[in-house]
């Protein structure tokens, strides 16, 4: 009876010792889990900031990168008085007469051709009518 | 004396343009530049704009010659 009675209250203290233990160590994690939260989420908006600032400059670069590419690869119009062409400065006026006075020079010819073909294409309808009115009187 | 100096100087003159190099369109231009690399870079603009007109050129001129000699043609036939 003293052997079951000592026994009992051996098991009651264990039991308390138990229940308290996994208290502490109940509000223990979840201190940890607010404590991990609160450290996740400054990390996580700072890592939001960082990427959020990378992609401005990285928006940045590629941009000032695309337009260096265009003044090297061919000819981009950087303001109303300059052209760029592979790295090399134009004034725009120039560049616009040069173009300008290049086109209509070459236009003049095409032209000529034109008419020249117009006339020829004339006088093969012209040939190709008397040959058949030819061939009918026959 | 004096008639035979203004010959010369008319021969040199002659001379002097029958030399000069045929112009090409857009001369005045690259000579207005003022660099080295703005010439080059008009000149270059000049090349790319009669690479554009060259191979319109040439398909209009094989279809002239293909049309004079189909004429040429129907004409021996008339």
């Amino acid at each position: 009876m003293r052997q079951t009675s000592s026994s009992l209250w051996v098991t009651s203290i264990a039991s308390l010792m138990l229940f308290a233990a996994a208290s502490l160590a109940e509000d223990g994690s979840a201190q940890e889990r607010s404590t991990l939260a609160e450290t996740a989420r400054e990390v996580g908006s700072d890592l939001k900031e960082a990427a959020q600032e990378a992609g401005k400059a990285s928006r940045e670069i590629g941009q000032e990168l695309a337009a260096g590419a265009q003044r090297f690869a061919g000819e981009v119009s950087e303001t109303a008085q300059e052209v760029w062409s592979k790295g090399r400065k134009v004034a725009r006026p120039l560049w616009d007469d040069l173009s300008r006075s290049v086109r209509d020079f070459w236009q003049k010819i095409v032209d000529d051709k034109d008419r020249e073909l117009a006339r020829l294409r004339a006088e093969n309808e012209e040939l190709k009518r008397r040959l058949a009115q030819r061939g009918e009187a026959r | 004396m004096m008639p035979s100096r203004a010959l010369l100087l008319l021969l040199v003159l002659t001379a002097g343009f029958g030399c000069s190099k045929p112009r090409r369109p857009g001369d005045d231009q690259i000579l207005l530049a003022g660099s080295e690399a703005e010439r080059e870079a008009l000149k270059e603009r000049r090349e790319q704009i009669e690479l554009e007109f060259e191979r319109q050129l040439r398909e209009k001129d094989q279809e002239i010659e293909r049309l004079r000699a189909e004429n040429q043609s129907l004409r021996e036939q008339l």
